[in-house]
């Protein structure tokens, strides 16, 4: 009896979760991007996709967040101001302490890009979302666009003095060529590694929550609770990887400033 | 302390033989209970182990990608076989390792830093 309800289960989820027709569950088709609104310009897809949907939502929710919360002003904080001072909080002390007070300008920037990525990572551990941060291609466009103005922003403050950055200290001059060559490929290093890394976490997280979660469906009844157990505790990991990924593409962001600016 | 009488007893704590040991059971406990309430919040702050891991792979594999990438499109511009590719693995390794130095030594900075506002704290 139970097991014809779990063949059932399994059967009703496959379907679900892929309309092609295959008996296993797709723990990637939750990756999979939609287009909502199609739109064509000059021969580009632009479409309106639902990872475009959920970077609006995220967009929105962090704008209501500060603008609402902040709304009242009050001396004492309720609760969405309390949320609201605390991230602010959270990423001036960050700044703070990684680049000094010469980062005060970045703030809006550090902030803007602490919250998108914090939101986008929280957003996907909700029911039915899409994962914004796990797709490659958005975690690198961000660090592209971070490496790019850091670069940018160390010749823009140096001058050509920057390229001494690529130098070591006390190293003897026959080494140096070389020395020089490893330092460049180090440094171009850093947006592959800032991307990776939230791509690769976010992504490896939500295939291995979805995977368990077949695997509670095909175990059935009897079988699945132990696998439904393991969810619940790999969730709220998960939610703690969310946060740390976004407080770790954030601080490498300061590090990063804090090289262009006083190199060292 | 009475830390070998402290340790026989966490697995049965019902064992309690006399007073005096019943008070050194208790303050081994206390601190036991203590450390595992405190332990998260440092692993929380620090990162998981797992991510540190992460972290150091990452900054290896990706000196590999970009000193390989480097090579292929200085071959495929230049038309010299796999000779920069050969090269600039090399360096990428170098460069991977380089930055797993970097990031290991800014790391254990941190945690330093991170252990004196403890002590100052408490």
């Amino acid at each position: 009896m139970s097991e014809q309800v779990a063949a059932e289960g399994v059967a009703a989820a496959a379907h679900a979760a892929a309309p092609s027709g295959g008996l296993a569950i797709d723990p990637m088709h939750q990756f999979h991007i939609n287009t909502i609104y199609p739109i064509h310009i000059g021969g580009y897809d632009v479409s309106f996709t639902n990872s475009a949907l959920w970077m609006v939502i995220v967009a929105t929710a962090i704008t209501l967040l500060t603008i609402s919360g902040m709304g009242k002003r009050s001396l004492v904080p309720g609760r969405l101001q309390s949320v609201a001072e605390l991230s602010y909080e959270f990423v001036s002390n960050m700044l703070r302490d990684n680049v000094g007070d010469a980062g005060k300008r970045f703030f809006p920037f550090v902030f803007t890009l602490f919250m998108f990525v914090l939101f986008c990572n929280m957003g996907g551990m909700l029911p039915y979302s899409f994962t914004v941060t796990s797709h490659i291609i958005v975690t690198f466009g961000l660090a592209m666009f971070i490496f790019l103005g850091v670069t940018i922003l160390g010749f823009a403050v140096h001058g050509l003095h920057f390229f001494h950055f690529f130098v070591p200290k006390g190293v003897p001059a026959l080494l140096l060529p070389l020395l020089v060559v490893i330092e460049v490929i180090s440094y171009l290093t850093r947006p592959i590694s800032l991307s990776v890394r939230l791509f690769a976490n976010m992504m490896a997280g939500h295939t291995m929550l979805k995977v368990f979660a077949g695997f509670v469906i095909a175990m059935g009844w009897l079988g699945g609770f132990l696998p439904l157990a393991f969810m619940v505790a790999f969730t709220g990991l998960e939610i703690l990887v969310a946060f740390l990924q976004a407080y770790v593409f954030a601080i490498l962001t300061c590090i990063y400033l804090n090289d262009a600016l006083h190199m060292h | 302390m009475a830390g070998s009488n402290g340790d026989k007893f966490p697995g049965d704590p019902e064992a309690g033989d006399g007073s005096t040991s019943d008070l050194a059971d208790f303050e081994a406990r206390l601190r036991k209970t203590q450390k595992a309430y405190q332990q998260p919040v440092n692993n929380a702050a620090r990162g998981t182990a797992m991510g540190i891991a992460f972290r150091l792979t990452t900054e290896l594999v990706a000196g590999i990608i970009v000193g390989g990438g480097i090579g292929l499109l200085l071959d495929k511009w230049l038309g010299t076989g796999p000779l920069f590719l050969l090269i600039f693995f090399f360096l990428g390794m170098a460069a991977g390792i380089l930055n797993v130095l970097k990031t290991a030594r800014q790391m254990s900075a941190q945690a330093e830093l991170d252990a004196k506002s403890d002590n100052q704290g408490s």
